[in-house]
């Protein structure tokens, strides 16, 4: 839950954003990080800003808004997609219906994730490679290729990278 | 003025009372194990808000050039790799006996901003064994240094291997060193079976704790590799073994005799504290 001095930071910062990203993106966030992206000069402004947060919310007990990339993709059809496939057989996923398998790890926090299988660093590209071919990024894998389109892959990795 | 009195009396019982705990000396301030679960909150949040404090109007210069990352990871593998690894690769066995443990760096890269990280390697921080390397290397140095903390996240664990093996190709590959390093064969393993509760300590001594989040262990709780909350009920090992005792074992040992290329480091576990290690993670189901 934001703390008060959270939201009042967050409220300066929309205005700036606005010129920068799409419409579609609603999260102030992921705006940030849109910024950051494309004016590496301002980086050090929102560093210290995003330090701010990251100190707050750490003293509140919720999760970081770490400096990880953001996800393009529909999170809400990834959601439901992660069922399709049936992740969900195997994995824990925060916010996914009867997902709380234990035969593979945890998805929680993923978006947080350094490493994805051990193997990958984390990104929304590496992630989605990942899941759409499994066996190929690390032989003897025990995670099965689904057959995950391109497109299905990245909404699924919107949904993940939510969960942090 | 009875509250008055009241109060100072309290305060002076307070006051008296932490001095004779300080004093009696009962706190266990050995290494063997980790602070109690709010003395590590209390140092730890003392020390990031500290670090952003005095980090607060430091300016970045820009980075990321190829070459001031090639420096950076030359420097890091010369200067810090020993205490705090690098993906795929452990830290050296004196530096798991470490407490605070020296952060796993890969999250560390993303989580915090260059001026704190050139704060933090420039200053050092007391109560660590971080050193201040101010007056040790150079300021572009420093930054080369946060250049590559920075771009290591993003790098596959092969990359660093790789560019190690380069610079470093005189000397010997750090298994083949730890191969002497079995308990003596005079020295009988004490029993086969593990044993959960000197498991859950030994967990500290390897440093596990840097990397992955571990119910029962007080400050586990990095995202790096993933959390072992379960681990008893999961079907695999580092998604390519079964689960089963023995290959907990096997795994916790040799991680790169099954993912050659992974994240995962090999400590040089002990064969008896594997077993105890494996004990304590088939508890957690």
């Amino acid at each position: 839950m934001p703390t008060h001095r959270e939201r009042s930071r967050d409220e300066k910062t929309v205005p700036l954003a606005h010129n920068v990203v799409s419409p579609g993106l609603i999260d102030t966030r992921a705006k940030m990080h849109a910024v950051n992206a494309t004016y590496p000069a301002r980086r050090n402004r929102f560093d210290t800003f995003l330090s701010a947060m990251l100190i707050t919310t750490a003293l509140s007990g919720c999760s970081d808004p770490s400096l990880h990339p953001q996800a393009s993709g529909d999170a809400t059809r990834g959601r439901m997609l992660l069922q399709q496939y049936g992740c969900s057989a195997c994995h824990t996923i925060p916010g996914v219906r009867a997902a709380n398998a234990a035969i593979g790890p945890s998805l929680d926090r993923l978006g947080r994730r350094v490493y994805v299988a051990g193997v990958l660093p984390n990104s929304p590209s590496e992630l989605a490679r990942w899941i759409r071919a499994p066996d190929v990024v690390k032989p003897g894998t025990g995670m099965p290729n689904a057959n995950v389109t391109e497109r299905d892959a990245t909404d699924m990795v919107a949904y993940l990278y939510q969960l942090r | 003025m009875r509250l008055l009195v009241g109060l100072f009396i309290a305060a002076l019982l307070v006051i008296g009372g932490a001095g004779g705990f300080v004093y009696s000396g009962v706190y266990d301030i050995a290494a063997t194990d980790q602070h109690t679960a709010p003395v590590f909150w209390l140092l730890k949040t003392a020390m990031r808000r500290g670090v952003l404090h005095h980090a607060r109007d430091i300016a970045a210069p820009s980075l990321g050039d190829p070459a001031q990352v090639a420096l950076g990871r030359a420097l890091y593998d010369e200067n810090c790799m020993r205490c705090h690894g690098a993906p795929g690769v452990a830290p050296e066995p004196f530096a798991l006996g470490l407490r605070p443990l020296p952060a796993n760096l890969a999250n560390t890269g993303i989580e915090w901003p260059a001026p704190q990280l050139y704060w933090t390697i420039k200053h050092g921080l007391k109560l660590t064994a971080m050193p201040a390397w101010e007056f040790r290397l150079h300021d572009d140095e420093l930054w080369a240094i946060v250049a590559y903390v920075q771009r290591l996240p993003y790098e596959p664990p092969r990359a660093y291997r790789e560019a190690r093996l380069r610079a470093r190709a005189e000397s010997l590959p750090r298994a083949a060193r730890r191969e002497g390093d079995e308990l003596p064969r005079s020295n009988p393993l004490p029993s086969m079976t593990g044993d959960p509760v000197r498991g859950r300590h030994v967990m500290q001594q390897y440093g596990c704790v840097t990397c992955h989040e571990i119910p029962g262990i007080v400050g586990a709780s990095a995202p790096v590799g993933p959390p072992l909350d379960r681990m008893a009920t999961h079907s695999f090992i580092g998604g390519v073994l079964e689960n089963t005792p023995q290959n907990m074992v096997r795994w916790l040992r040799a991680p790169e005799q099954f993912v050659p290329d992974g994240a995962m480091p090999n400590l040089g576990v002990r064969e008896q504290d594997a077993r105890d290690m494996a004990a304590y993670l088939d508890t957690l189901r």
